[in-house]
C-alpha cells in the first residue's frame, strides 16, 4: 500500500504506548461561509474522514475536495476548476494535536472549550494553524466542533479579477463530527 | 431616415443587453449535473477500483475522480446518512477498521432497504469523489441492480 502522509499519522497513532483510545467517524461535516456584500457563499461536506486519539490528542481530519456541495452548480464548477484546483488537489487534510486532551480524557466534563494545533493543508500548501474548538462526551461516542477562518490568498488560491468582490478575503470554516469509538 | 437609424441601433444595443443577461442568469442557476442520468464513463468491480487507488493514488485520481463509475460488488452493510442510505463495500480491514467503497445513495433515488440486504451481489452507478485513504467515495448513486 502506498504510504502517505495521512497513513503515517494514523500508524503513528497506533503505535502510542499504553491503551490508545480511538474515536472515528467517516461521516463528518465540513461546511465554509462566504459573505459579500454582493452575495454569500456556503458549501458542505458529509463525507468527512476525522479521527481522534484521546490518549495522546492527536486528530486527522481527510477531506476530499469534489465532495463538497455548493446551492449553485455554477460555483461548485468554480471551485474545483479554478479556485482549489480539485483534480489536482484532490484531497485537503488537518493532523495535529488537542492541547488539553488528558483533562477532557480522565475529567470527562461534558462539554470542554479545546486548543488546536497543527498543520493544515489545502491546494497543495501546508500551514500551521491554532484554533479553537469543542469537545463534548455523548453516549455514544464524542462531539467535536470547531469554527475558524481560513484566507484563500494564505494557501494559494487566486481568485480572479472578475469575482474578486464576490468572495470573502477570509472564509469561514464550521467543522462538527460525531466520532464513534473504534 | 436618421432617427429610423437610431432607433434600430438602440434597440439592438437593448436586445443585446437583453440576451446577454438572459445568459448571465442561465449560467448563474444552470442545473447541478444529473449524475443519475449519465452514462457511466468506466464499469468496474469495487475490488478492482479500491485496488487501483490503494497502489497508484495519482494514476486512480486521474482515471476515475470526477467520473460516473458503474461498480460491482458484494454489499457488506448499509449505513443511513441524513435523508439517505450509504452501501459499504469491505475491501479489507484496515488500521482502523473496515476499509473498502462507499456509495451514497441521491436522496431521490434511495432503494427499498429490502433489496439492500448484506452479501446481496449490487451494481451502483455514482459520481466517484476520489479515495480518503481509507474507502473510495461515490455520490448521488443509484441502484442499477
Amino acid at each position: 500500500m502506498k504510504a502517505t502522509i495521512i497513513t503515517f499519522v494514523l500508524a503513528a497513532m497506533l503505535a502510542l504506548p499504553g491503551q490508545a483510545q480511538r474515536y472515528l467517524t467517516k461521516n463528518g461535516n465540513i461546511s465554509f461561509f462566504s459573505e459579500t456584500p454582493i452575495e454569500n457563499i456556503e458549501a458542505h461536506n458529509k463525507q468527512v474522514n476525522a479521527a481522534l486519539d484521546i490518549t495522546s490528542g492527536k486528530m486527522v481530519f481527510k477531506v476530499l475536495m469534489k465532495s463538497f456541495e455548493f446551492e449553485k452548480a455554477l460555483m461548485q464548477e468554480h471551485f474545483n476548476e479554478n479556485y482549489v484546483e480539485s483534480d489536482k488537489y484532490p484531497s485537503a487534510t488537518f493532523d495535529g494535536l488537542i492541547k488539553e486532551i488528558d483533562v477532557f480524557g480522565k475529567e470527562k466534563p461534558e462539554t470542554m472549550e479545546v486548543s488546536i494545533e497543527g498543520k493544515l493543508t489545502i491546494h497543495g500548501v501546508t500551514r500551521e494553524i491554532s484554533e479553537k474548538g469543542s469537545l463534548q462526551w455523548k453516549e455514544d461516542g464524542i462531539k467535536g466542533d470547531a469554527r475558524f477562518m481560513v484566507a484563500p490568498a494564505d494557501y494559494d488560491i487566486k481568485i480572479p479579477n472578475a469575482v474578486m468582490n464576490n468572495i470573502a478575503k477570509e472564509i469561514e470554516v464550521v467543522v462538527d463530527v460525531d466520532l464513534k469509538q473504534f | 431616415m436618421m432617427l429610423k437609424s437610431r432607433r434600430f441601433w438602440v434597440i439592438l444595443i437593448l436586445v443585446g443587453a437583453a440576451a446577454a443577461l438572459l445568459v448571465a442568469y442561465l449560467m448563474y442557476n444552470k442545473p447541478h449535473p444529473d449524475y443519475t442520468a449519465m452514462k457511466a464513463e468506466f464499469q468496474v468491480s469495487v475490488a478492482e477500483l479500491y485496488a487501483d487507488y490503494v497502489q497508484d493514488l495519482n494514476s486512480a485520481n486521474e482515471r476515475y475522480t470526477g467520473k460516473v463509475l458503474e461498480v460491482e460488488g458484494e454489499l457488506h452493510s448499509v449505513e443511513p446518512l441524513d435523508s439517505t442510505l450509504v452501501a459499504v463495500f469491505v475491501l479489507e480491514e484496515g488500521m482502523f477498521g473496515d476499509q473498502g467503497v462507499r456509495c451514497t445513495f441521491h436522496p431521490a433515488h434511495v432503494p427499498d432497504e429490502s433489496l439492500l440486504q448484506p452479501g446481496n451481489l449490487l451494481a451502483i452507478k455514482g459520481y466517484c469523489t476520489g479515495f480518503n485513504e481509507v474507502d473510495v467515495i461515490l455520490e448521488k448513486c443509484i441502484l442499477i441492480q
